[in-house]
């Protein structure tokens, strides 16, 4: 085309362009809402994840209490005692680790920065200890008045 | 570009888009639960509690005198003020008569003893109820219902208590004292195993639906 | 008014308007699902608490079994021999019964624990004729631990009969028993009573009084740690009667060798749970 011809053009806008835009438009409106909507869903996973590493968390120190009040249970320590929890692989298709202190559980998502902490009362001791989360064992030691929890 | 070809190839990219949204929102839901089972396990679980407290607070005697509640010299021997089709506590349907000790109305319908009065207390309202007795036979376990309202549906919760009866055990009157009649001597549901002191060991079972 | 144009555009902003509303509901529901499903589970892990219930049972049914043991036979091997018959009875019964809820249940008798029925059965003091001499304070039992302690005062010349107990660590409790009150003072001196009339006869390990209620100052019993003495304080100040079964050796009026109680091993394995351990039953003992 001619400039000449260009400048005496009075058409608006070719249609190409006009339907380039349209289209360019709504991708642009559908990807923000998948944008948008990829972070509700990941606020709603951590919230979940949260939950999920709560419940999981209070599980391990009632289990643990649970231990300590059979022990206390009978005069004389039992000579055997362990506790099986089938605890999932994973939540929310994330590993998490469960961290074991004296007096409280702390289970952590792996590789992220949510973590839930539950306090345990035991008269046993709990001796302190990291496992990856998963089915646990909890064990009693006679001779050390001690519960200690491993991987099972 | 021909309009035909231009709308169709708009109403494809609708159908993409909305295909697309649907799809991921398939995969943001990466755990199926069973939704009906969920709220059932929190239903469950209280009831788990409720029944395990409860049965834990009945104290020996109680749980004694209900056990022993046997009508030994009857025929068919049965518990106390129970119908004549059957030898347990129907629950809440009425049933025959009897004069009882701590649950009102007549006829009784749960054990008129304070095993089953607290039963009625903790359970009556809210929920069903079963007691079995369960002993021991050279067959293996056989039950004796002592409460029986009905199948139990679906979210039933089963605790249970143990309690040895003795040969010299007497079974009690419908009043609650002892009869003076020792297991051994009646017409009791289960019988005696064993050559010690030991007659049978009871099983308590309560479910709750 | 749509011309042929923007019907097109219309689609599209209808299937992305539509794709929106898929995608919130989407998230909405599953964020509830999650949560309402995560809160139900992990409710309660019964296993421990199912096995300390079956220990209680354990205590109370094999209790019992002492306590026939002792009601019908009068010598002591028959009693050991009846208990352990008893005990074999209710173990056999309880595997079958936790077999079915898929429990292997193992219960037996790791030992019977010997002891000493005292008694005084016809009314007089609380007196020990020490070969000729009359002790008015005396031992009762040293380093032993008691069970079914009934005391039956029916009369008082006095207000200072006591009975002491003293712990392993070298505590003493001291019961002081009077006409229609019941003392207990503390190793720091702080007293706690009881009072009424028709108190006797009184269950001092079972903390009951005659007229069939409880004395909570009597609960003192459990506190106490094992094994202590028993001294009688001022003994000729009343006359009555009592009974007790200790688990060694003591002195009084009549002795004769009686079941204190016996020690059970348990085994006890659940897919939840291994359980190895050994109860001490004795009936009517303060725990």
């Amino acid at each position: 085309m001619r400039i000449s011809e260009f400048l005496e053009d009075d058409r608006g806008v070719s249609r190409m362009i006009g339907y380039l835009l349209t289209v360019g438009i709504a991708m642009v409106l559908v990807s923000g809402l998948f944008l948008s909507g990829g972070l509700l869903v990941s606020d709603q996973r951590d919230s979940t994840m949260r939950t999920q590493l709560d419940v999981i968390g209070n599980r391990v120190a009632g289990s643990l209490e649970a231990a300590d009040r059979l022990v206390n249970s009978t005069e004389r320590d039992p000579r055997n005692l362990v506790l099986s929890r089938s605890l999932p692989d994973s939540i929310v298709e994330t590993s998490y680790t469960i961290e074991i202190n004296s007096d409280n559980v702390v289970v952590e998502e792996s590789g992220g920065p949510l973590a839930v902490t539950v306090n345990v009362e035991t008269n046993a001791t709990l001796s302190p200890t990291e496992v990856r989360g998963g089915p646990i064992e909890i064990i009693y030691d006679p001779a050390s008045n001690e519960l200690e929890v491993i991987r099972g | 570009m021909n309009r035909g070809q231009l709308y169709t190839l708009e109403g494809v990219v609708a159908g993409l888009v909305v295909l697309l949204a649907v799809l991921f929102v398939f995969q943001a839901t990466s755990v199926t639960p069973q939704t009906v089972g969920a709220t059932n396990q929190e239903d469950v679980a209280q009831k788990q509690v409720l029944a395990e407290s409860t049965l834990q607070t009945v104290s020996d005697e109680q749980l004694e005198e209900s056990v022993l509640f046997w009508n030994g010299s009857a025929s068919p021997s049965s518990f106390h003020c129970t119908p004549n089709v059957t030898s347990f506590y129907p629950g809440r349907l009425d049933t025959g008569s009897c004069g009882n000790l701590s649950v009102s109305g007549s006829p009784p319908p749960v054990p008129p003893t304070e095993f089953g009065a607290i039963l009625e207390a903790q359970f009556g309202t809210k929920y069903s109820y079963n007691v079995y007795l369960a002993y021991h036979t050279d067959a293996g376990l056989e039950r004796q219902r002592l409460v029986y309202q009905g199948e139990p549906g679906s979210g039933s919760v089963t605790v249970d208590r143990s309690l040895a009866i003795f040969d010299d055990d007497e079974l009690r009157n419908a009043d609650g004292t002892h009869s003076g009649h020792t297991v051994n001597q009646s017409q009791f549901y289960a019988h005696d195993r064993h050559g010690s002191d030991l007659y049978n060991v009871i099983h308590v079972e309560v479910v709750v639906w | 008014m749509v011309t042929t144009d923007e019907r097109g555009q219309m689609l599209l902003i209808g299937g992305v308007l539509l794709a929106v509303a898929i995608v919130a509901l989407g998230i909405v529901f599953n964020g509830a699902v999650y949560t309402s499903v995560l809160a139900g589970q992990g409710q309660h892990d019964l296993s421990a608490d199912s096995t300390i219930e079956l220990q209680q049972d354990l205590r109370q049914m094999i209790g019992d079994g002492v306590r026939h043991a002792v009601r019908t036979e009068s010598k002591l091997n028959n009693q050991q021999d009846e208990v352990e018959n008893v005990v074999a009875g209710i173990a056999a019964n309880l595997s079958t019964y936790e077999a079915q809820s898929n429990r292997l249940v193992n219960v037996s008798v790791n030992a019977t624990i010997d002891g000493e029925y005292i008694a005084q059965n016809s009314t007089g003091n609380f007196t020990y004729n020490d070969s000729g001499t009359i002790k008015e304070n005396w031992t009762m039992g040293s380093d032993v631990r008691v069970r079914d302690f009934s005391v039956n005062v029916t009369g008082t010349s006095g207000d200072d009969f006591e009975i002491r107990i003293t712990g392993d660590d070298g505590e003493t409790y001291t019961i002081n028993l009077r006409n229609s009150t019941v003392r207990v003072i503390d190793p720091s001196g702080h007293v706690t009573s009881c009072s009424g009339t028709d108190l006797y006869p009184i269950d001092l390990t079972g903390a009951m009084l005659g007229n069939e209620s409880r004395c909570n100052a009597l609960d003192f019993f459990e506190r106490v740690e094992p094994p202590y003495d028993i001294e009688i304080v001022n003994g000729d100040q009343v006359t009555g009667k009592y009974t007790l079964t200790i688990d060694t050796s003591g002195k009084g009026p009549t002795i004769e060798d009686r079941l204190y109680g016996v020690t059970v091993d348990l085994i006890y394995h659940s897919p939840s749970i291994d359980y190895n351990t050994t109860l001490r039953i004795a009936p009517g003992e303060p725990t």
